[in-house]
């Protein structure tokens, strides 16, 4: 797994000027004031991982996922912003860049790095303080997304939906077409025709044989190839226009058949629907909340994002806490989300329906374009036709309306299709067909020809539908087998998933919160009434009685708990490419017990992993900084100017070893900044050993101390306490040095000496540090050497020594 | 503790290794499924199509059937 060997930043957002950390895979502690720019590093590890930074986006930056506030806004036009990270591994090594047109490149394009990238994109390597309660207070269904998405089950829950929707579709494709009504309009047909139903080659071969039997034929028939041959042998082409209107009127007939049995469904599925919708339509209110949804959405995810920083309603400016802002709109959400479903569920059941009346509709307007409705013969069934076809198009009204619409939609007793007149239709065209058929009483022939010709069209197109119905059921019944074997993978991988991460959540969070009694923690799985899982819910046992959500019972200090062991547990079981992780100002809300524990958590259970640990409490960045010395993690401020942007605080070795380099190659460019940087610091540690006094500040106010003010205090110590001291350097003469005329505001001036100038100037430095320094035993005469008896300061090895009045 | 945990990836290639040992199952349902998976194309509207195709499908061999008979 990659450790960070080093990571460079340029130009990305507070940083201006190169920024480098030097980590050789050691877990780091940095220390920066709010705005020193500290988050600019995880604003640059966030893009480098995955190309864009969350808390830049915005619905206006939405598209460039936050690449349009990544670039610091000093940096030109020409210059690139980039992030250069060397890992433990080289082969690895990359340098991102962005320019000016936001157009990002990355050096390393191996397929090693390709593939190392593309597995990182689901591994959880930052949290930051925004982000830590996300999942915990995450509407049941997100976090089941989230989940989902993190332990790459997305897929899994897509196939899933695949299967299911597959299935529910055969069947409601199945129940629309209503096989079974189609196939008892055929076999009436056979039965008419052949008096007797066939269901088989065999009943239609018998049947046929005895319907030809008076014919005294030489032939038998035992395949559909006889019959055509028999039908050839007896058709007579004069008696093919007879032949055609019987068919009419058969066609007309069976038509009607399958509608009447159609009709029972329809107003069934009417009836439920309107069910349905009046239920829904009870709270009218319920339904304008709907379109609330939309907005309340957005309002979570601005918060979700930290576009508003404190804790306030971004649309009342009320003031209110974050966490139950969000947990308040999760529940309105859900509660919407629910009537949504419902709202959804209805309209399943109205395209059903939909479904239903198309295909019968469709049957009717075929009839109606038959050539034997163009004349007046048959206007009267025509007409009745016609009528059938309105009452369909009346449900398919009311299916339209709107659930907000002013009026209800018709109730089932309105909308009535009177099967009476359409059982009289087909009987009237059975009759007619018969009578055709008949008026050549005489002709037998013609007789069993149309007999037989419309009993074979009939049992073919049985024959299709029973073909289709099979087929569709097979398909329904995979797919329902599908879908019920792979929702028992899903659920016994994902038990096996919420097991371990329970423990992993409940085990860090014991540990951040000892003697509680809050244990057994774990995610539970929310199904709904069909057994389908649709969310996860946190539960935990207080005093012994299971609670949830923690929202309700927990305060902010162990919510947050909760949302670092979340995260804790998701790095331990799904980074399997990175051994490194970032936590930018994640103990805010913490008070000093927690942030103990966390320390000791992280440095007990997380001392594989290197870490980057970014916090502006002070306080917090002490208690760290005394745990983990001696434990090989670094330890560094973070500091801000406009000119340079985010930079380093360095140590004096840092500064000493870039002066000399910069006399090395003659280059003055900031050397005069640097020489008094060093100057100060060296003077603050001289001061601090042979107690020199400047006046009282508080805190951190207190490190700001500038140079002319710590070589007077040091002159007047040496005046007043050593002679010899007084006379070996000459500390007024350092004051006088155009660097040390300076204050505060002009931190960063240039210079104008020589490179000449400035060597000399050094050589005072150095020679005056030497005074005080002992090259031996590498400390400065301290106060802690004092001799009472001899009346010496000394340094630690004794070789350095200076009379020193009591 | 990893060990145990079976990836989002693993459930689906699992499922489709095991899938034609599926009891009661219509082979050739199944046939269509997998070569849309195995093609990276499994989408509602894919599996639509492909279901339709073989209704089609089904449909011509027995209109082939009859007409041996």
């Amino acid at each position: 797994m990659a450790k960070i060997k080093s990571i460079q930043v340029s130009g990305i957002r507070g940083v201006k000027d190169p920024l480098q950390l030097n980590l050789n895979n050691k877990s780091i502690l940095i220390f920066g004031e709010n705005g020193s720019g500290k988050s600019s590093l995880t604003d640059a590890i966030e893009w480098y991982y995955l190309d864009g930074v969350k808390h830049l986006v915005s619905e206006e930056t939405g598209s460039t996922k936050g690449r349009g506030s990544l670039r610091n806004l000093f940096i030109s036009a020409s210059e690139e912003a980039f992030v250069d990270i060397q890992y433990s591994d080289n082969k690895l090594n990359a340098i991102k860049t962005i320019d000016n047109s936001l157009k990002v490149s990355t050096s390393n394009t191996t397929d090693d790095f390709k593939k190392y990238f593309l597995a990182t994109q689901s591994e959880n390597l930052i949290l930051r303080y925004g982000d830590l309660v996300e999942f915990i207070i995450a509407s049941k269904t997100d976090k089941l997304k989230r989940l989902q998405n993190i332990i790459g089950f997305s897929d899994v829950a897509d196939i899933r939906d695949l299967l299911k929707k597959s299935a529910g579709r055969i069947a409601r494709n199945i129940k629309a077409a209503n096989y079974d009504n189609q196939i008892n309009a055929h076999q009436s047909v056979i039965l008419i025709n052949l008096g007797q139903n066939a269901y088989t080659d065999e009943q239609l071969f018998s049947g046929s044989n005895q319907l030809i039997k008076t014919l005294k034929l030489d032939k038998k028939i035992e395949s559909h190839e006889d019959i055509q041959i028999v039908l050839k042998e007896i058709e007579a082409k004069e008696d093919s226009a007879l032949i055609e209107q019987i068919s009419f009127f058969t066609k007309v007939g069976e038509n009607l058949t399958e509608i009447i049995g159609n009709i029972d469904n329809i107003q069934l599925s009417y009836g439920l629907y309107h069910k349905a919708y009046t239920e829904l339509r009870k709270d009218p209110g319920n339904i304008q909340k709907l379109q609330l949804l939309t907005l309340l959405k957005e309002g979570r995810s601005i918060l979700k994002n930290n576009v508003t920083k404190d804790d306030f309603c971004p649309l009342c400016q009320q003031e209110k806490s974050k966490i139950e802002l969000i947990t308040e709109l999760n529940k309105r959400i859900e509660d919407l989300e629910e009537l949504e479903k419902e709202k959804v569920k209805l309209g399943e059941m109205g395209q059903g329906l939909k479904d239903i009346l198309r295909v019968n509709i469709n049957m009717i307007d075929g009839l109606l374009k038959e050539k034997y409705f163009k004349g007046d013969t048959q206007s009267a069934l025509f007409g009745n036709i016609k009528i059938i076809k309105a009452s369909l198009n009346a449900f398919s009204v009311e299916l339209g309306k709107e659930l907000v619409a002013k009026d209800s939609i018709q109730s089932p007793d309105q909308l009535q299709i009177n099967k009476k007149d359409i059982s009289k239709s087909i009987k009237d065209v059975q009759e007619k067909a018969k009578a055709l058929t008949e008026a050549k009483n005489s002709n037998i022939k013609f007789q069993i020809y149309t007999k037989l010709f419309h009993a074979i069209t009939a049992y073919n197109q049985y024959q299709v539908i029973k073909n289709q119905l099979e087929t569709l059921t097979k398909q329904q019944i995979t797919f329902e087998l599908l879908f019920a074997d792979f929702i028992k993978r899903q659920e016994e991988a994902l038990n096996a998933f919420f097991k371990m991460f329970s423990s992993s959540i409940n085990d860090d969070y014991t540990s951040m919160n000892p003697d509680e009694k809050i244990e057994n923690i774990k995610l539970a799985p929310i199904k709904d009434k069909n057994d389908d899982l649709v969310g996860i819910t946190i539960e935990y046992e207080f005093f012994n009685k299971t609670k949830s959500p923690p929202t309700a019972y927990l305060s902010e200090s162990h919510i947050n708990c909760l949302g670092i062991s979340f995260f804790l547990a998701s790095v331990r079981a799904f980074n399997k490419q990175n051994e490194f992780l970032v936590l930018d100002d994640v103990i805010s809300s913490f008070d000093r017990n927690h942030r103990a524990r966390f320390v000791k958590l992280l440095t007990a259970k997380f001392n594989d992993y290197q870490i980057l640990l970014l916090t502006h409490e002070r306080g917090f960045f002490e208690l760290m900084a005394s745990d983990v010395k001696g434990k090989e993690w670094l330890i560094q401020d973070f500091k801000w100017s406009k000119e340079n942007g985010v930079r380093i605080e360095e140590d004096k070795a840092d500064i000493k070893g870039r002066i000399l380099k910069k006399f090395q190659s003659k280059d003055k460019e900031s050397l005069g900044n640097d020489i008094r940087v060093y100057t100060e610091k060296v003077m603050k540690e001289i001061a601090f050993n042979i107690e020199a006094q400047v006046s009282f500040r508080y805190n951190e106010i207190n490190e700001k101390r500038m140079a002319p003010e710590l070589l007077d205090a040091v002159h007047a110590r040496i005046s007043k306490k050593g002679d010899g001291l007084k006379d070996k350097v000459n500390i007024q003469k350092l004051k006088g040095m155009p660097m040390f005329v300076a204050n505060v505001t002009s931190h960063d001036n240039e210079f104008t000496e020589s490179i000449e100038d400035l060597a000399a100037i050094w050589k005072d430095i150095e020679g005056t540090i030497h005074a005080f320094y002992c090259m031996d035993c590498k400390k400065f005469i301290s106060i802690e050497y004092f001799d009472n008896v001899e009346n010496k300061i000394r340094c630690g090895c004794g070789k350095l020594t200076y009379d020193w009045k009591k | 503790m990893n060990d145990k945990i079976k990836t989002g990836k693993e459930v689906i290639d699992e499922f489709f290794t095991g899938i034609m040992d599926i009891k009661g199952i219509d082979k050739k349902t199944v046939e269509k499924l997998m070569a849309i998976y195995n093609e990276g194309k499994l989408t509602d509207i894919n599996i639509q199509n492909a279901m339709g195709q073989l209704l089609q499908e089904e449909l011509s061999m027995a209109e082939e059937k009859d007409g041996k008979n």
